[in-house]
């Protein structure tokens, strides 16, 4: 079983671990980094190819090593959510392509303004069944 | 002395930093050193009143605008 090695430093308030894009996309490391930044500062290297550095460290001026685990935990959950995230977006890349596709191939084109008022200047009222007629203009008035 | 952080460029933009040397200069100096892989930021002169946080600060602010950036050309 492989664990992940967690660094903690706690005078400087971080918690440092390495992930490997191989097994999570740079794409979801910054997803997770994006939902962190709000909550603790974040720094990201990179000790070798394909390998991403993460440090946390806390915003607060003290911390306990239990709370740097707490968001080491988190973060990696939250790294999980955004793989998951990332291969679902992936998966039906093509499936969402060809549905806007169709959506906007599908519908009628959009009436200008002007096209509608030349339609309604157009438009012959007096010969519509249903307009009412007013007694002055009747022929026996 | 000032705070030297190296900013890997494949997980860094150039741009952002830029960007986030731009934001900060009110209250420190920033000078940007670009070399091929790295960024290297030195950071001096930084004002009392953030002198504890400002070196982190302007990391995230670099990160989140590379995140931003990158995004938005992600087809």
């Amino acid at each position: 079983m492989s664990t992940v090695d967690l660094s903690y430093e706690l005078e400087d308030r971080s918690v440092s671990f390495t992930v490997s894009e191989e097994l999570y996309p740079l794409a979801a490391i910054y997803g997770a980094a994006y939902l962190f930044v709000d909550r603790t500062w974040v720094f990201l290297d990179r000790p070798a190819d394909k390998q991403v550095a993460v440090r946390l460290r806390a915003k607060e001026s003290e911390t306990t090593e239990e709370a740097l685990d707490a968001m080491a935990g988190e973060f990696a959950n939250e790294l999980l959510n955004q793989v998951l995230r990332h291969r679902i977006g992936e998966s039906t890349r093509d499936l969402r392509a060809y549905t806007m596709g169709r959506a906007f191939a599908g519908s009628a084109p959009r009436a200008s303004i002007d096209a509608l008022l030349a339609e309604l200047d157009a438009e012959e009222l007096e010969e519509d069944d249903l307009e009412i007629q007013v007694p002055w203009e009747s022929p026996g008035a | 002395m000032p705070d030297t952080v190296r900013f890997h460029r494949s997980l860094y933009d150039v741009d952002a930093l830029e960007a986030a040397a731009e934001a900060y200069r009110p209250l420190a100096t920033i000078t940007l050193h670009v070399s091929e892989h790295d960024v290297r930021a030195e950071i001096d002169d930084i004002d009392e009143r953030v002198v504890d946080r400002l070196v982190d600060a302007f990391c995230n602010h670099a990160l989140f605008t590379t995140i931003g950036q990158r995004r938005q050309v992600t087809p």
